[in-house]
Parts: structure tokens; C-alpha cells; sequence
């Protein structure tokens, strides 16, 4: 901007009519100044000079990838304008199923809102195809952190100096990264570290467990702090090969006593229990408590710890038998609801489909009963087997429709074809009592979000059966969610 | 009109959560029925009342009907119904109407005819020329004092300082600006009313106001010499200080044919009013006009202008001796404007300056100009965006547009290369509106408050 340029004299007259004509000689009176002002104003709008711009953005690279259609593009839409995290993922694995991507002027929102996802969905991200990254690389906030460089920069300063929360939250990020590395990071400043962050930090290492553990989780079961012996020994249960469960189902073995008999005409097996007379001393270093809580008899809490952190394999290697054999010959034992029970423990460490349905079996035939307990025999198994076994479970004649919707829509994993049908079938039938309604709305809307999008109206019609005037507003959400993902599900087939 | 798309829909709801609730209703499920007929469509749409909601369009303009008893309009449940048929026309089965359709409809084109018959009578009822005559005199001479008082009102602001007019409280300014509106003149209340905003627009503000009241110095000279002037420049004065045009008599005017694109819309909110502005541009004369339309509180704007459509049909323009304003004489039905916008295009951006200098030569009070370039691209200098044209030439994008989501909109649908981009252009910073490429038209603008 030149001296003469008139938005330069229309600056300067500004600075005068600031402190006011009568106070600045320079300007002369009110007239002559905004005579100026006028003439100067218009001047610099009709002279208005344009910048040089030598600076260009580099080209976004081409994309073979076809554009989604305008129906599921104007879903995306009707989706961002009021954020699900759910369905916008799920949206975006149809996408990336189908290979489409999404259309250039809509490439912004998404991003914009997968920025703010606390877990960015991989998916999203990768539904803005060539676009999306180079977006991402015009501006920071969207910028997409690089595979394995997610720990922050000062990852050191923050364990050496950051609080406990701090640290455990950094040490989840490197050891989802890298786990040997983690465990190096505790093993670090182990001396350093109170009782309370050993325990903290042991618990993140049972995210992403091995073998590679085993030595310092043991060494850990000398410390001298029992919560953080007991902490350890919780992951090492899990770790199979470890010496802490070779050292427990050698203690099995001493209490699981085969008994063959000869009889007259056939010769029978005969498995007995036999639980442990006096406490081991050696048995604390592994965390099996002493004390009995209240109700429970020393003899059979000790059994219950250590059948329940052994491996299941003990009892098939001891009798020779399979599970539900096993099952049959103990069943008559005093022992045996003790027994059932950590038998469900050790179930749900090791995902053996056999073992999970005989004992499943046992427990549905049995008198007391918590759902939570029979929900973890299937916790391991793969998505197939546990829909199996939730749904023979919930067609057992003793669960109200309630209890059916809680054992049926407790998982994690989208319903399959077949388990939404067959789900929904048994979760229609009318029931008796009412008014615990309010008690499954977590239970409705999580199945809301994973049930097959083609058994849509059938999930309308159990909710409806649950909650006959139909009108709160948890279930309508729930339906409408339901029907809008079907909705998605066929805009994607066409 | 051209096929109803789901975007073009949604621009007709009045604000971003009845967008929404539209939205999601607008699937089958939602709707025990829908229908359509020749020139309606309707359906019943089950709500938290016992009866469905009957909800009900006359696609000619459209009009909305609903029985739900939301005070927005349109209503989502009239939205949704639209975006139904914006998605899915087939779904709409053809029926004869019911009772409650044709009664309406019915009741719409008697109104409609009152109204032609109202205009007829009115045509025809003698005019008293006398007292005509009287009351412009009257409104005359009140401008007149009005000017004089506000001119007094100016040099005395001026004389205390800029510094010291920051210190005011607003009913000072808002007492000078009724006393304007008292006076007849509302444009010089405008006048006023802008300056107590650029008052508070933060760094650089004094320099912004300086120039406003230089404007308005202007015009206030102006006004005394009202009748020295020549006839054109008198009009446009008169125009400036408030003086209104009926629009019957610019109907009256010839009309400009040509194809008219609809380059784009902003609507502005006042606390009672919302105002909003159309650009339009003709395919061949390459002619700019601004269509203004008004609505009071929750009364929808006329949804005959829709933007990323042409239309063959003809202008009229209010007198001006830079005609912009204009009223839409006839039109013929409307179309998608294709990705070629013909002599509506400026081919760099130093052409468009000069288009817009010899406008602000002819009406110095001219505030916005709009700007049509056909390839420019985006590119950011220091912490400033640009649109660029063929020849390195940049022109600085307004702050507000580029501090939000749709400067990266206008850049995703560019990917980087030459795009035909449409804005407001004030002088000091341009406001892209809309964009066209070959994947389609972008309507850019800021409809709601974002």
C-alpha cells in the first residue's frame, strides 16, 4: 500500500475523526472531512487492486473408487446431523464393503466428525478415499495420526513425571502398540513405584497377555504387596503354559481322584473330590486366599480358587473322559455346586465350545442360578458358539421374557442372520408379568445395534411385546434405530 | 419447476433442528400412507397423538399443511413428506384426493382468487389525485427535515470524535435511528443502525465506520439537492433515504428475457424480519439481479427461486441507474443450470472488479456485488484464503466464511483445480455462495446461524 493509495488517506483520516474535529487542527472541519472520507472510501472499492498469488495447494490425486449413490449419500447426511456413533461406523463398513466413497463436497463433514471421535474409526477414514487425506493434509486438526506413532512425543516425560492415571493411560496406548515395550516401561521404574501403581499397571498388562510375560508376571508373585501378588496371578490364569497354572493343575491333580471299580459285570470310573485338608502355606504366593468370605466352608474355598485358575484339561486328562462325562459322574458329589462354579471360571478363560455347553447344562438344570455366572462359559468362544449357546440357554423353560432379552442381547458382536431370527422368535412370546419394562432398555438398544438388519420388523414386534403401549421414548429410539439401519443396509444392496 | 431433490428440500426448513427431525422422518416406515395426485401429494404420519398427522403440499409452489400442532413451518412432518417424494417419487400412489386435501386445496385457490379480485377493485376505485399529491408532498417534506436533522446529528459526531461515540450507550443510537424512522426515512435508520455494529467490529473498526459515515455524508448532500439532481441519480437517493417502489408499478416496467440462473441465496435474520437475497444472472446478457424477498417470524419464504436452477422467463428491474433489484415478471419452468454458465461469467477476476467499479460508479451506495468467476482456485497466502484466477490474480476470501466448515466444502468439491465459484463481493472481501463443477452445484451459503 502506497503513501497516495486512498485506503492509506482514508486511514489517516480515521485517526483524525477518532480524536474528533475539534480537537485535531489536521482535519479541518466536520464537512471537508467526511467529504474526504466519501471521496477516499469509494475510491479505494472501485480501485480495489487484487493480490498477487503465486502459492497454489497440491492437486488432490485422482480417485478410481466410485462415489456412493445419492440415497445413501443423503443418509450420510441425514447421519451427521445428528451424530450416531454406531450407525455413522456402520454406514461406513457398508461403504468399504461395496468399495464406494463418499462424494467430494460431503468428504469435509465426515472428516470434521471423525476428528472429534474419541477412536477415530479406521472405517470412516478410509470411506474419504484420496480426498479425505489430502483434506487431512491442508489442515491439522484433521490430520491423521500415522500407524504406530499415536504415543505422544513426550511419552518419557509422562512416565517418569505424569500421575498414576497418566501413566496407566500411556501405558494401554504402547502396550496396544507394542507390548514388550510396555512391559519394559513398568519393569523400568518397578523400585521406584508404590504398591498401588504396580497393581495398576499389572492389571494394563493383561490387555494383549502372552507367553513373553510369564517371567516377570512370576517374579512379580514375590512381591510383597498381596493385591499386587494377586494381580499378577490374575493374568497369569489366563496365560496358558504358564508355571503358575502348571503349578495349579498339579495341585488339581491331587484333589481330583480317579477311582476305577471292578464290578460284576463292567468295570466303572469313578471320579472323587477330594478338597484340601490344611492351607499351603506356598499356595498364598499364588494368591489363593486363606479366609473363606462368609457362608463358605475353608475346604471347599480353597478347591473353588484353585480348580477354577487350573485348566480344564485336568479333568478330561484325569478320567479319560469328555466333558459332559465328567460332568455326569461328579454330579452327585457334596462337592459339586462348588465345583460347577469354578468350573464356569476356568470356562470362561479357556473358549472350549465341549466344555461350555456341558457345563451350560449343568447350571440350566441346576436350582440357583445368576445369569452373570451362566453368561461367562460363553464369553470366550467365537461368535458362532456363543449365539448357539446364548440362544439354547435362553429357550430354557425357567428364564421370563426379561431374563431372555438379557441373555440373548449381552454380547458384543452383531447378531447373525440366523440368531436375529431365531432371538426374536423366542424374545415375541407374550409374557405374564409386567412392568419391569424399564429394566432392558440398555438391553433393547444394544440389540437396536446389532441385530440383522433384514429381522428389522420382527425386533419391532418383540419390543413391542415387552413394552404393549409402546410409548417410551428409550424404545422408540431403539425402534427407529433398528428401521433406519435396515434402511441403510438396502440403500447399499441397490 | 425442476424435480425436487432432497438438498433442494431442505432448504426450505426454517432452521437446522426441524432439518433434522424432517430427515429422520422421512422414510417409509414413518407414514401409514401417501399419495399423490396431479398437482398434491399428502399422507398420514403416526405422532405421539392418538390420530396420524395429515399432512398435505400443493406441489405448484409448494404450500404446506399440516394438522400437527408444531408452530414451525414448515413442519417436519410437511418436510419429510417432500423428502419422501424427493427420494422416492414411485412410492407415491396415485389417488383420488380426500376431503381433507381438496377442501384445502380448495380453500387455497379461493383465497388465492380474492386476493386478484381485491387487487381489481382497488385497479378500479378512482384514484384521488388531490390528496395523493398531498401526502407525498408531506412525506416530502419530512424526508427532508429528517436529512437536515441527521446531517446536524453527523457533524456533530464527528466533531466530538469517534473515540467518544464508542461510549455510548445503544439507546442513543437506537433513539436517532426511530427518529429516522419517524422522519420517514428508514434507510437513512439503516444507516444508523449499521454504524453501531461497525462500531463493535473489533481491530480496524474506525476505519470501517469512517467510511460508512462518509457514505452517508453523501447521501445526506444528496438529499438537500434532491431536486438539482438528474432523474436517474434522484431515484436511486431517493431509493437510498427509504423511499419504496410498489411492486406493481415495477411489474408494470418491461421486462428483461434472458435464462436466468439462480446463482445463489443468504438469508438474514433480524429479530423480526428475515430477509433474503437471490442472485440471479442471465445465461446470455450476462445481466446480475437481486431478487429480495421478506418473511415475518415463522412464515416461509416464497420456494419458487431454487438456487443451482434456470429458469427462461423475464425481469423487471426497479429503477436505478445501476438496475439490481428485480421482480420476476414470468418465468417458464426450471432446470438444473448444467456446469457451463455461459456470458454469466466473468473471465477473470479483474474484469469482475471492473464490472463491479463502473456499478459503484453509477450508485455509490451500492453495497454488494455479485461476483460469477468461472475458474478460480483456492489457495491460502499467510493466514488469508483467496480465490485465484488464470492469471495469479487473488481475491480475499471473508474471514467468517473461511474460519468454518464450508471453506473446506468449497475446497473438497475443487480437489485442488479450477472450479466455477459464485460470491458477494462487498469491496473489501469476497463471500462464496454457491459452486459449480463437474459433479454438480454446491450451495455454499450460511442459511441458518452457524
Amino acid at each position: 500500500m502506497n503513501d497516495w493509495s486512498p485506503l492509506r488517506k482514508l486511514k489517516d483520516l480515521a485517526a483524525a475523526a477518532m480524536i474528533g474535529t475539534d480537537r485535531s487542527s489536521a482535519a479541518g472541519k466536520p464537512d471537508a472531512l467526511l467529504h474526504q472520507a466519501a471521496v477516499f472510501g469509494t475510491q479505494a472499492r472501485a480501485g480495489f487492486k487484487p493480490r498477487t498469488i503465486a502459492a497454489a495447494l497440491p492437486p488432490c490425486p485422482q480417485d478410481a473408487t466410485p462415489v456412493a449413490g445419492t440415497a445413501p449419500m443423503a443418509t450420510l447426511a441425514r447421519l451427521l446431523a445428528s451424530p450416531d456413533f454406531g450407525m455413522i461406523t456402520e454406514w461406513a463398513e457398508l461403504a468399504s464393503a461395496k468399495n464406494l466413497r463418499v462424494a467430494d463436497a460431503a468428504v469435509p463433514l465426515l472428516l470434521d466428525w471423525w476428528s472429534r471421535q474419541p477412536r477415530r474409526p479406521e472405517t470412516a477414514f478410509s470411506v474419504l478415499g484420496k480426498r479425505g487425506n489430502w483434506l487431512a493434509s491442508l489442515n491439522a486438526d484433521w490430520r491423521k495420526p500415522v500407524a504406530g506413532s499415536e504415543v505422544p512425543a513426550n511419552s518419557d516425560e509422562i512416565w517418569q513425571t505424569g500421575t498414576t492415571p497418566q501413566r496407566a493411560a500411556l501405558l494401554l496406548t504402547v502396550r496396544r502398540l507394542d507390548p514388550s515395550r510396555a512391559r519394559s516401561l513398568v519393569q523400568s521404574t518397578w523400585e521406584s513405584d508404590g504398591a498401588d501403581e504396580h497393581r495398576k499397571f499389572i492389571e494394563v498388562l493383561n490387555e494383549k497377555r502372552s507367553m513373553t510375560d510369564e517371567p516377570f508376571l512370576e517374579s512379580v508373585l514375590d512381591d510383597k504387596s498381596n493385591l499386587v501378588r494377586k494381580a499378577a496371578a490374575a493374568v497369569l490364569s489366563q496365560i496358558t503354559g504358564s508355571r503358575f497354572k502348571m503349578r495349579m493343575n498339579e495341585r488339581a491333580r491331587t484333589m481330583v481322584i480317579l477311582e476305577n471299580k471292578r464290578g460284576v459285570l463292567k468295570r466303572t470310573s469313578k471320579v472323587t473330590l477330594s478338597p484340601p485338608q490344611e492351607f499351603d502355606k506356598s499356595w498364598e504366593r499364588d494368591g489363593i486366599e486363606e479366609q473363606p468370605p462368609s457362608g463358605t466352608g475353608s475346604r471347599a474355598w480353597w478347591l473353588r480358587q484353585i480348580l477354577a485358575a487350573a485348566d480344564l484339561s485336568v479333568w478330561t486328562d484325569v478320567s479319560g473322559l469328555d466333558p459332559s462325562g465328567v460332568l455326569k459322574i461328579i454330579a452327585a458329589d457334596d462337592y459339586f455346586g462348588t465345583v460347577l462354579e469354578a468350573m464356569s471360571d476356568a470356562a470362561a478363560v479357556c473358549g472350549d465350545v465341549s466344555w461350555s455347553t456341558a457345563i451350560m447344562g449343568c447350571r440350566l438344570a441346576g436350582d440357583k442360578l445368576e445369569l452373570r455366572e451362566l453368561q461367562k462359559v460363553w464369553r470366550n468362544l467365537t461368535p458362532e458358539q456363543s449365539e448357539s449357546l446364548a440362544l439354547e440357554a435362553a429357550a430354557h423353560k425357567r428364564f421370563t421374557v426379561a431374563e431372555r432379552w438379557m441373555i440373548l442381547a449381552s454380547g458384543e458382536h452383531r447378531w447373525s442372520l440366523g440368531y436375529s431370527a431365531a432371538a426374536l422368535k423366542l424374545l415375541k412370546k407374550p409374557q405374564e408379568e409386567r412392568g419391569d419394562a424399564f429394566m432392558l432398555y440398555e438391553q433393547v438398544e444394544r440389540a437396536s445395534r446389532r441385530v440383522a438388519p433384514q429381522c428389522a420388523e420382527q425386533f419391532v414386534e418383540a419390543v413391542a411385546t415387552v413394552s404393549p403401549n409402546g410409548k417410551t421414548d428409550s424404545f422408540i429410539k431403539s425402534i427407529d434405530r433398528a428401521r433406519q439401519r435396515a434402511e441403510i443396509h438396502k440403500e447399499f444392496e441397490v | 419447476m425442476p424435480a425436487w431433490t432432497p438438498d433442494r428440500v431442505i432448504t426450505l426448513a426454517p432452521d437446522p433442528a426441524s432439518a433434522a427431525a424432517g430427515q429422520a422422518l422421512a422414510t417409509l416406515k414413518k407414514w401409514s400412507k401417501i399419495c399423490r395426485s396431479e398437482r398434491a401429494i399428502w399422507g398420514l404420519c403416526q405422532g405421539s397423538g392418538k390420530d396420524p398427522y395429515q399432512a398435505r403440499i400443493d406441489l405448484s409452489e409448494p404450500a404446506f399443511k399440516c394438522s400437527c400442532p408444531s408452530r414451525k413451518f414448515p413442519c417436519k412432518h410437511g418436510l419429510a413428506l417432500l423428502l419422501l417424494f424427493a427420494k422416492d417419487e414411485a412410492s407415491f400412489k396415485t389417488e383420488a384426493e380426500p376431503g381433507w386435501v381438496t377442501e384445502w386445496m380448495a380453500s387455497r385457490s379461493e383465497r388465492a382468487e380474492k386476493k386478484v379480485e381485491k387487487a381489481k377493485a382497488a385497479a378500479e376505485t378512482p384514484v384521488d389525485l388531490d390528496a395523493q399529491a398531498k401526502r407525498a408532498a408531506q412525506r416530502e417534506a419530512r424526508v427532508l427535515d429528517g436529512v437536515a436533522s441527521c446531517h446536524v446529528w453527523l457533524e456533530d459526531l464527528v466533531r466530538r470524535g469517534l473515540a467518544a461515540a464508542q461510549t455510548e450507550t445503544a439507546a442513543t443510537w437506537d433513539r436517532m435511528a426511530a427518529r429516522m424512522v419517524d422522519a420517514q426515512a428508514p434507510g437513512l435508520a439503516a444507516y444508523v443502525r449499521q454504524l453501531t455494529e461497525l462500531i463493535a467490529s473489533g481491530a480496524g473498526w474506525d476505519t470501517r465506520a469512517l467510511d460508512h459515515l462518509g457514505r452517508l455524508h453523501l447521501l445526506l448532500k444528496a438529499g438537500d439537492r434532491l431536486v438539482e439532481l438528474p432523474g436517474d441519480l434522484a431515484v436511486d437517493v431517493r431509493t437510498t433515504l427509504g423511499w419504496t417502489h410498489s411492486k406493481e408499478d415495477v411489474l408494470a416496467g418491461p421486462g428483461v428475457a434472458d435464462r436466468w440462473i439462480t446463482l445463489g441465496q443468504v438469508t438474514e435474520d433480524d429479530d423480526r424480519l428475515r430477509t433474503r437475497r437471490t442472485w440471479l444472472a442471465g445465461r446470455s446478457t450476462g445481466r446480475r439481479a437481486l431478487v429480495l424477498d421478506f418473511a415475518a417470524g415463522r412464515t416461509p419464504f416464497d420456494a419458487s427461486s431454487v438456487t443451482g436452477t434456470e429458469f427462461d422467463g423475464e425481469l423487471t428491474f426497479y429503477p436505478s441507474r445501476q438496475p439490481m433489484r428485480a421482480l420476476v415478471k414470468s418465468r417458464e419452468e426450471g432446470r438444473e443450470i448444467g456446469t457451463n454458465l455461459g456470458a454469466a461469467a466473468d473471465p477473470t477476476i479483474e474484469s469482475g472488479l471492473r464490472k463491479y467499479a463502473e456499478a459503484l460508479a453509477a450508485n455509490p451506495w451500492m453495497t454488494r456485488w455479485p461476483m460469477v468467476f468461472a475458474g478460480v482456485r483456492l489457495a491460502p497466502e499467510r493466514d488469508q484464503w483467496f480465490l485465484v484466477d488464470s492469471t495469479d490474480s487473488g481475491l480475499p476470501v471473508k474471514a467468517s466464511f473461511a474460519a468454518g466448515i464450508q471453506l473446506w466444502r468449497l475446497l473438497s468439491a475443487s480437489g485442488g483445480s479450477h472450479i466455477t465459484v459464485m460470491a458477494e463481493w462487498d469491496g473489501v472481501a469476497a463471500l462464496p455462495l454457491s459452486a459449480v463443477n463437474g459433479a454438480g452445484y454446491h450451495d455454499l451459503a450460511p442459511r441458518w446461524d452457524e
